[in-house]
């Protein structure tokens, strides 16, 4: 416990602990400093100098973001010195670049240095502007970057370090030469450690970094905004949804969420919205828009002449937890109901392990074991936080059995494939020996004989050094609801063409809701194409076009994520809500209603 | 003994743009040459290079001030075309909805507030109240009228898009705002008294027509090929449509011409005098393929007015076997008959239910390497082309503006005016006016036609033959 | 001072898009009452040439200054009136106009007059009617010392209305987060 102090902020008295910033302080006691480059858990930066305030006795003025309270002191946080100050300051930061207001996307009320600028009643540059040559890097693919509009806040640099942990941003030159560089000064599209998780657009607090998707699209000021889950992977970090005119603008991180506290990964950021997919919004019958009546007659007239036996569903594991129930229910109306799972993610969900609060064990653990997991790939802000965990507070990694990824460079041992050698557990041992709050990340590969033996191993390793209870487990599987279906009694399929090709079948429904690709993915399996061929009727229920949706008799238009009202249980096994963010588009109708509907 | 000499009007007021004028008197003391001189340059066509292409939809409508609609709207079809998509319904009618306001407030303001003190207060009445001011003092009810016409238009800009001047509303793949039913009703309420305000200007035009014939007719009249969007029936179009080309006579010379294969048929020249350049007609050269853009040529080309009280307009202004108007006095009428469409094609779109849709907006990436974006901008054809990267960075911008296109017609007009009116060497207020008048018919944006590096105040100049200013004539710029 | 005890404007326009001036007329009926109170004595709007313009009270300036003319135009106004009004972003600090400051100058020309797609006769114009363009388009404070900023892209109306009142009442326009607008 540090000490405590007292001060005055513009006389009046306050306590905090020894360490605490005077604007954390003042913030506490509901006394307004204006920022800019400071950022809520970020660390402080002190480089835009609008926090400025005074200290009684000091002649210097000292920027309040980054400045520990002292005992007994007395902060002024406005004066007319102050205001002078912050004002030239402004005017500044507006004569280095090119802050072309009316053009930006960030004009009319979503600009940070705007905000600041009218208060303080800048109304004209009293400086020689610069006018430098700047340029803009497009090459990215959800988000861009305009040196002309950068204030060098570095709020994007800190992010991409601290939250998203890789480093891909930083400041290059000196002087008026400063720059935000990408790598060692390559585009944004040609980055090779940029994860595309759009964390540093969201800290910007000018239009320099921008999403292309938003841009001019709606002010996020004036947006509506909706709180709902991520449908992208099991994690289920909380969104925030900016909406105008029944349309998404720009999805954020809830900062109120738990376990991703603002932070997401390029899926929930960007593949929720941004990425332009060709919408199926009315019933096709062979092709043709047909209404609703006509695609259902079609399809039960299909059921009609195909026996029971000879019918099958099989859906995605991204289906709310509803929509699951739906299917279990007209089961009996069918040979059999599965759902398509990676391998071995039948046993990793069937027994979902989970400690209490997984955000904590993350925020706090001093070791990571990654078992056959791909955070980078499927749950990004799990990467993330490993990431930052091993880069920040020095937490030891131990990768086995993992593709490689960009978390090989920061591991104390990456394996590809695991080596059951006392030699090599002797090294294990090593790293993990001083470890009191270690981690154990698992994915499905996990559950194999020689995942397995690996957690035998690890067990003994943790035995061996009396850490007491050994490593918080975290099973990620790979399905967005995987666990979910199954909990609600959909059968796990993880090889489609041996399922389907078991018996015959004269009639298959597949009910995709919004896969990204339609269910393409399908496809790719052995034998897939062939087989979906010999099938007389295939009703593809899907919310985007793909090769499956062009070959199927009948595609029944089904809602997006964005759409549905229903819940998703994660990866810890808490049922999350999804809101409906906006009105359905079409005639699209939800999963559960259409089997409904199919099987009534 | 007098040279050859150059009369310079600086600067031509008036109008929206700067500029000057010069008159070239050979050796006679009679008039050689007249020169209509741009002198703002800009650089849009460069400096765009290297933004972000949904930016330029931002960026190009601050060329014009006064129709930074149409370049909005050029500039968001353009886009369109880049991401290769087909927006909503509702959109379109939404953009062109915005459009009729424009074409409504920016004929309004050509007409009252800045041609009307001509035509009420005189061409000869002192320069010091020839103004907008001087007919609010002199005729407040007229100039009441035409400051609440050209405000219902101006207010349909704002409850279309949200602001009267360089809104944020069109964006690629459609808009950003849906009408509420408030605002349509809004809008529905003003109309009866803009149909009168409209009505009435009509009238007093057609009343100087009447009691002016023979000027009205012969102001700075000449043959030119015409040449602007009609829809696919041959009828007036404003916002979409293709490309119909006529000759002096009024026949048909292209028709239906898909407007992104503008330069087939369109090439510009520069000139060493002049910051605008010369559009003319390929395949008839340069200065040959002179050509006519805006209210005049579109009402000369069209087959019809799809809307019934400018069609009938239409007809009186085809009475008496007039394939085509050539005087540019008539641009006035042309611009008064347009107001009167756009009134009721805006009621069109008011009164269809569709307007109040949210679906408005199309989602896309870049797929094509360039788009083009033509629309008619109150003073006539509006060209946008750019070419982008895959990342959507825009790698060149070709821009032809309405004002543009008239350049030649507007040069040959000034030298008609010029050849008509200046008859020695002495520089006559009235005379000055008249020439400030002929290139006032074309209600020239110059701050369009200078997107390019540059502007317009007027001079006159009188210069002799050996390139002296022999009478500076008092108008220079100071 | 007028006399007729109005006061007297003179308003110009640089190197800008006009919108400025068109959100002057956005004022639509209050032109009748401000009417009454000015005199306009030289303006784009009206009729009068520069060289006549007489001494003002008030100069409004729209756009950045980009060439020779432009300069001596603005130099002129400066000596000829009591208070300077940078009317608009592209006047206080160059805006879009200003955008080609990243470019060289021939650059520009050479895109615009001679590279174009469309054009298929290309010069640069030079002849010694036109004036000569500035190396860059700079903000009117670069040139001369401005009294009053009134920002937007255009101000709206409102704004201007707020800040011509004011300053016919003998007050300066106090801007603030309620009525200050870059846009």
């Amino acid at each position: 416990m540090s000490t405590p102090i007292k001060l005055t902020i513009n006389g009046q008295s306050c306590s905090c602990q020894a360490g605490q910033t005077i604007l954390e302080v003042a913030s506490a006691n509901n006394i307004y400093i204006p920022t800019l480059c400071w950022m809520k858990d970020r660390s402080p930066w002190g480089g835009c100098r609008v926090c400025i305030v005074e200290i009684e006795g000091s002649p210097k003025v000292v920027p309040a973001c980054a400045t520990p309270a002292a005992d007994g002191s007395a902060v002024t946080t406005n004066s007319p010195r102050l205001q002078r100050l912050r004002k030239m300051t402004l005017e500044l930061l507006f004569s280095e670049r090119n802050h072309v207001c009316p053009i930006c996307p960030m004009n009319k009320g979503d600009c940070g240095l705007q905000h600041q600028g009218y208060p303080h009643g800048v109304d004209s540059i009293r400086f020689p502007y610069l006018f430098p040559a700047l340029s803009m890097d497009l090459t990215g693919r959800y988000f861009g970057l305009d040196h002309n509009r950068c204030i060098l806040c570095t709020r994007c640099v800190r992010t991409c370090d601290e939250i998203e942990g890789v480093h891909t941003l930083d400041i290059a030159n000196r002087g008026e030469k400063n720059e935000v560089v990408v790598d060692l000064h390559v585009g944004l599209g040609e980055s090779e450690t940029c994860t595309q998780c759009g964390a540093c657009v969201a800290a910007c607090p000018t239009g320099a970094l921008f999403d292309k998707a938003q841009t001019y699209r709606g002010k996020l000021h004036s947006c509506r905004t909706v709180k709902t889950t991520c449908p992208e992977c099991p994690v289920g970090c909380g969104l925030e949804v900016f909406t105008k005119e029944d349309r998404i603008v720009e999805v954020f991180g809830d900062s109120d969420s738990q376990l991703n506290a603002g932070h997401l990964c390029k899926k929930g950021r960007y593949e929720t919205w941004a990425a332009p997919r060709h919408r199926i919004t009315q019933p096709l019958l062979h092709g043709k828009p047909v209404s609703w009546d006509e695609a259902l007659a079609f399809v039960r007239q299909a059921r009609a002449t195909s026996p029971v036996w000879e019918s099958v569903l099989l859906a995605s594991p991204r289906l709310t937890n509803e929509a699951a129930h739906a299917i279990h229910a007209v089961a009996d109306k069918l040979d059999r109901v599965g759902t398509y799972v990676v391998p071995n993610e039948a046993a990793l969900v069937d027994a979902p392990e989970q400690p209490g609060d997984v955000a904590q064990h993350l925020a706090e653990a001093d070791a990571f074991i990654l078992l056959g997991v791909q955070p980078v790939r499927d749950h990004g802000v799990i990467a993330a936080r490993v990431r930052t965990g091993v880069r920040k507070r020095g937490a030891k990694l131990v990768i086995l059995d993992c593709r490689r990824s960009d978390l090989d460079a920061y591991a104390d041992i990456a394996v590809r494939e695991v080596s059951l050698e006392r030699k090599f557990w002797a090294r294990v041992a090593e790293v993990l020996r001083d470890a009191k709050r270690p981690v154990l990340i698992y994915g499905p590969t996990a559950m194999t004989p020689v995942g397995v033996s690996v957690l035998d191993k690890l067990t003994e390793v943790f035995r061996a050094q009396g850490t007491g209870e050994g490593p918080a487990l975290v099973g990620l599987p790979s399905g967005v609801n995987s666990i979910g279906m199954v909990a609600a009694g959909v059968e796990p399929v993880e090889e489609v063409a041996p399922w389907l090709d078991a018996k015959p079948v004269q009639y298959l429904h597949l009910v995709l809701g919004d896969e990204p690709d339609g269910g393409a993915q399908l496809l790719e399996e052995k034998h897939m194409a062939d087989l979906l061929a010999g099938i007389p009727c295939v009703v593809v229920q899907a919310s985007y076009r793909s090769k499956l949706t062009d070959a199927a008799q009948v595609v029944l238009p089904a809602t997006i994520w964005a759409e549905k009202t229903g819940t998703l249980t994660n990866f810890t096994g808490r049922m999350l809500p999804l809101r409906p963010v906006v009105p359905v588009r079409g005639a699209g109708r939800d999963d559960a209603a259409i089997v409904e509907a199919v099987y009534a | 003994m007098i040279e050859n000499q150059t009369i310079t009007i600086n600067p031509v007021t008036r109008i929206e743009g700067h500029a000057k004028i010069t008159i070239h008197l050979d050796a006679q003391g009679e008039v050689d040459d007249a020169r209509f001189h741009v002198v703002e340059f800009r650089g849009f066509e460069k400096f765009c290079e290297g933004r972000y292409f949904a930016e330029m939809v931002q960026i190009t409508p601050r060329i014009c001030g006064i129709c930074p609609v149409s370049h909005l709207l050029a500039s968001a079809k353009a886009c369109d075309a880049i991401l290769g998509v087909t927006i909503p319904p509702a959109a379109k009618m939404l953009r062109e909805l915005m459009h009729m306001g424009q074409t409504i407030q920016s004929h309004a303001l050509s007409f009252f507030h800045l041609s009307a003190p001509d035509l009420l207060l005189g061409f000869d009445s002192d320069p010091a109240t020839r103004n907008v001011m001087g007919l609010i003092a002199a005729a407040p009810d007229i100039a009441r009228k035409g400051i609440r016409l050209r405000k219902y238009g101006q207010e349909m800009i704002k409850a279309t898009a949200g602001r009267k001047i360089h809104a944020e509303f069109p964006v690629p793949g459609g808009v950003n705002k849906a009408l509420t039913v408030a605002e349509r009703d809004e809008l529905l309420r003003g109309l009866p008294e803009a149909y009168e305000a409209a009505r009435f200007a009509l009238d007093l035009l057609l009343g100087y027509h009447e009691k002016h014939q023979h000027e009205v007719e012969s102001f700075a009249s000449f043959d030119s090929n015409y040449a602007g969007l009609v829809q696919p029936d041959g009828a007036l179009e404003l916002y979409d449509g293709n490309l119909r080309f006529t000759d002096p006579h009024g026949n048909i010379v292209h028709d239906q011409v898909d407007p992104s294969r503008y330069l087939d048929y369109i090439r510009e020249a520069a000139e060493a005098w002049s910051y605008m350049k010369f559009p003319f007609i390929q395949k008839l050269g340069y200065p040959q393929g002179m050509y006519r853009v805006g209210p005049l040529a579109r009402l000369n080309l069209c087959t019809k007015i799809a809307t019934p009280k400018a069609n009938a307009e239409l007809r009186l202004w085809r009475a008496n076997g007039h394939a085509v108007r050539t005087s540019s006095f008539f641009y006035h009428w042309a611009r008064l008959i347009e107001i009167l469409y756009g009134l009721e094609r805006a009621e069109q779109l008011l009164h269809d239910p569709a307007i109040t849709s949210t679906d408005i907006l199309a989602s896309g990436t870049p797929q094509n390497a360039d788009g083009v974006g033509v629309m008619e901008a109150p003073r006539g054809t509006l060209i946008h082309h750019y070419w982008v990267d895959e990342g959507g960075r825009v790698e060149k911008v070709n821009l032809i503006v309405a004002t543009g296109h008239n350049n030649l017609a507007m040069n040959r007009a000034v030298r008609a005016v010029a050849k008509k009116y200046v008859k020695s060497q002495r520089l006559q207020e009235g005379m000055l006016n008249r020439v400030e008048a002929a290139i006032r018919c074309y209600d020239p944006c110059l701050s369009c036609a200078t997107h390019a590096v540059g502007k317009m105040p007027m001079v006159v100049e009188l210069v002799d033959a050996a390139g002296a200013v022999v009478d500076a004539a008092a108008r220079d710029a100071a | 001072m007028s006399a007729n005890g109005k006061v007297s404007v003179a308003t110009m326009w640089l190197s800008g898009c006009s919108g400025c001036h068109m959100s002057f007329l956005d004022l639509d009926e209050r032109l009748l009452d401000l009417s009454k109170l000015v005199d306009i004595k030289a303006s784009p709007i009206v009729d009068i040439k520069f060289d006549q313009m007489p001494e003002v009270d008030v100069g409004i300036v729209e756009g950045c200054v980009n060439n020779d003319e432009e300069a001596e135009h603005l130099r002129h106004l400066r000596d000829r009136c009591k208070i300077l009004i940078a009317l608009g972003d592209c006047a206080i600090m160059g805006n879009v106009p200003a955008l080609r400051n990243q470019f060289r100058l021939a650059d520009c020309l050479t895109r615009g007059y001679v590279d174009t797609e469309s054009t298929q006769i290309g010069e640069i114009p030079s002849d010694p009617v036109l004036p000569q363009l500035l190396a860059r388009a700079r903000p009117l404070q670069e040139v001369v010392k401005v009294d009053v900023s009134i920002p937007g892209c255009p101000p709206d109306a409102d704004t201007i209305w707020y800040a011509l009142t004011e300053l016919l009442a003998g007050r300066m326009p106090q801007w603030n987060e309620r009525n200050l607008k870059y846009d």
